[in-house]
């Protein structure tokens, strides 16, 4: 069982999923109960802070992920501020409702008796409501425990990681193991919830039976037990003493494998401690402003997307990108430093069946112009987008093609297998198009600037471990686009680990 | 030596109005130490709302409300409640907290020690024919007589001033009423404490009342 062996991996993201979450239910359940206990009394704000975490639960989740990354960067902050204001709804509102639902004759008879209103608070309201308020947080529980698995998206870990990695390189098992393990522990914790539910009103009454008195501390023990093991296995006190490098990567096969090809050599060349921040969603848009802000260290970056996505500079006649000029610009702008150039372009490129090329005898993105009214074409999202997509595509070579769709990156060779679109832009080193037997049509006016992969990393990071540089340096030129065309091969189709594939790769460096 | 005609209660010129629902009107009247008062009449002849303006419940708009010789307003009203016993129907108990922590909620308030509530608890048992294996029931465990019991307990038991009653058992059968009833008889005769008790029933306030004030729009209509 491939997912046994990789039992080390799976029990770091399960640790660092428990953290995550329980961290993010702790402050939801704190803030969200006194979020409830303040619109209770306070009618004047009840409305506005009601229908605000009403709004807040409306956003989608990916995309409140996304609005935080210009406010707070990526990782566990943004993780950790998204999954609170997701959680608010459910507390806030079992926590009012739970107290607005104590009955008034019983509130009465303690006011009548003498009650303060905090007594009245602590005696009556409290107890009273708190089988509401942990409904509510059974919901929370369950919502967060899912919801942390999305934090992987903006490097906060987690086993959401898991299922990312595979959906990036094809790879099922992953995604189910990550699938499962969220599920369960959704479960767990919610089991975990549940005890408390009809149990903790009588020990905060202090009239609990033993029994009772026991199931809740033991619960209470489990739960610290459990987590003291998470804090213990990921140990995160220890980053900050030893000397660390923080490797980060985008979400693709070909980028986990780089990210392993860099991490692994550096361990291996250094006694540096590697951080792995792999399959970061949005890729450069969130990575690049993470480096500035010094979360991650490097990345294996393309000069068309830094030349034209980062820099906003335009392109030469040519489309080739100058890598003196860019590791100028990148120094001067940013403090980054390009290493170099690993030896491959993986630039964008139009792609059809083989089978459809020798029917309409195309070789070349003119040809395909001239049948364009026959092709449905698929691409990502981020295609239509981009200064370097589709609509400077269509304006050079004036394709008129009979739909448009858009989809996830990942799901475009499969859209292709099952007949939804006929043609597709590919990467030139993506694994799939030798396996599934497609053409790779010449880009003749030369549309696609050149996309060559070289290691971005911070200035301050090379000054304060100078060996880097001839430690990464050692990669330069060694990578063409038929290697990396097969690494990604045997990730994707051959369903190696990207950290087996990168391994076999510096034993041969 | 006591002085019987001593006044605990003195109600002069009383106003009070929900928004502009006139409830009481210019109504004066007081309450000896020991009585045993009745307000009775039909609903919504402000009966009710009196009651809660002697524990400041709610707050008359104008007149005076004087308890135990000092002006509502010049209370620490939480000090004034305490030294009150306070019943509403069917008990009003909570229902998250035994019927010992129920009986013992208001000498806690009073701050009464553990081992003082107990001992009170152990004397009041017999006076409201409940049985000790009761007291660790919940609420919701008890009958509706069982319940008004304890409610009796609760606001009897720190020794209060006096003890104020809305409509206590009217939502009990006949039998645990007229039960109840010769309870609640014998123990202001016991304690000697002053009662005010909210009824709609004429009846039960001239079984119980040493004198009945029958109230009409807001108004006292008699005095017997």
């Amino acid at each position: 069982m491939e997912i046994l062996e990789r039992k080390d991996y799976f029990l770091q993201l399960l640790a660092e999923h428990i953290l995550i979450a329980s961290g993010a239910l702790t402050i939801t359940a704190i803030v969200g109960i006194s979020l409830g206990i303040w619109v209770f009394y306070s009618s004047k704000t009840r409305g506005f802070v009601l229908s605000l975490v009403n709004f807040l639960y409306t956003i989608p989740s990916i995309a409140m992920f996304g609005l935080l990354i210009p406010l707070v960067g990526i990782g566990l902050k943004n993780a950790l501020i998204v999954l609170v204001l997701y959680g608010l709804l459910p507390m806030v509102r079992n926590t009012y409702t739970g107290l607005s639902e104590v009955r008034a004759d019983v509130v009465e008879a303690a006011q009548g008796m003498g009650a303060t209103r905090y007594q009245i608070f602590r005696d009556v309201y409290f107890p009273l409501a708190l089988p509401s308020i942990i409904a509510g947080l059974r919901v929370t529980t369950v919502m967060l425990v899912a919801l942390t698995g999305l934090a992987a998206l903006i490097g906060a870990g987690g086993l959401g990681q898991a299922i990312f990695r595979g959906l990036n390189t094809m790879n099922t098992a992953m995604i189910v193991a990550g699938s499962l393990g969220i599920s369960i522990l959704a479960i767990l914790m919610d089991r975990w919830v549940g005890v408390f539910e009809h149990r903790l009103v009588r020990v905060v009454s202090k009239n609990a039976a033993p029994k009772q008195r026991i199931a809740v501390q033991i619960n209470v023990a489990a739960l610290a037990l459990v987590i003291g093991l998470a804090v213990f296995y990921i140990n995160p006190f220890q980053s900050s003493h030893t000397h660390t490098v923080t490797v980060a990567s985008k979400p693709t096969s070909e980028q986990f494998i780089l990210g392993e090809i860099m991490a692994q050599l550096i361990e291996k060349e250094t006694d540096l401690k590697v951080i792995r921040k792999f399959g970061i969603g949005g890729g450069t848009t969130n990575i690049h402003p993470a480096l500035l802000k010094g979360e991650l260290d490097m990345y294996v970056e393309y000069t068309g997307t830094g030349w034209m996505s980062v820099l906003k500079e335009k392109l030469p006649a040519d489309k080739q990108v100058d890598i003196q000029a860019i590791q100028a610009l990148y120094q001067k702008n940013y403090k980054l430093h390009w290493m170099g150039l690993l030896g491959f372009n993986n630039t964008y490129a139009l792609a059809i069946h083989d089978s459809m090329a020798s029917k309409f005898n195309m070789s070349s993105c003119s040809d395909l112009a001239l049948n364009s009214q026959f092709f449905e074409f698929g691409a990502e999202f981020d295609f239509f987008e981009r200064i370097d997509g589709y609509q400077g595509l269509v304006d050079t070579y004036g394709f008129k093609f009979a739909s448009i769709h858009e989809m996830d990156i990942n799901l475009r060779y499969n859209a292709m297998l099952q007949g939804k679109v006929n043609a597709i832009d590919a990467f030139t080193t993506d694994a799939k198009i030798v396996a599934n037997e497609l053409k790779v049509l010449k880009d003749d006016l030369n549309y696609f600037p050149s996309y060559e992969a070289g290691i971005v990393i911070r200035q301050e990071v090379l000054d304060e471990y100078p060996a880097l540089e001839a430690v990464l340096s050692k990669l330069n030129n060694k990578i063409d686009t038929e290697t990396m065309m097969q690494m990604n091969y045997e990730v994707e189709l051959a369903n190696k680990e990207p950290k087996e594939v990168a391994k076999q790769f510096i034993q041969q460096l | 030596m006591s002085m019987p005609q001593s006044n605990i209660i003195e109600l002069s010129e009383l106003n009070f109005a929900y928004e502009d629902k006139k409830v009481l009107s210019n109504l004066s009247f007081t309450v000896a130490k020991g009585e045993f008062i009745c307000l009775t009449g039909k609903s919504g002849c402000g009966k009710s709302t009196l009651l809660r303006l002697m524990n400041g419940l709610l707050k008359h708009q104008q007149g005076k409300v004087e308890i135990l010789d000092k002006e509502i307003q010049q209370w620490e009203i939480h000090e004034l409640r305490r030294k009150m016993g306070y019943v509403l129907q069917d008990g009003a108990l909570f229902p998250h907290l035994t019927v010992y922590q129920n009986m013992c909620y208001c000498m806690k308030l009073n701050s009464f020690d553990e081992a003082s509530c107990k001992k009170r608890i152990d004397e009041l048992l017999p006076l409201v024919n409940l049985d000790a294996e009761l007291l660790s029931k919940f609420p919701d465990e008890l009958s509706g007589g069982q319940r008004q019991r304890v409610g009796i307990v609760r606001a009897i038991a720190h020794n209060p001033e006096m003890v104020l009653m809305d409509e206590p058992f009217s939502a009990l059968d006949a039998e645990t009423r007229i039960s109840l009833q010769s309870l609640v008889k014998a123990i202001h005769k016991k304690l000697n404490t002053t009662f005010i008790m909210v009824t709609h029933s004429n009846d039960e306030a001239k079984k119980l009342a040493s004198r009945i004030i029958y109230m009409s729009q807001g108004q006292i209509e008699t005095i017997h």
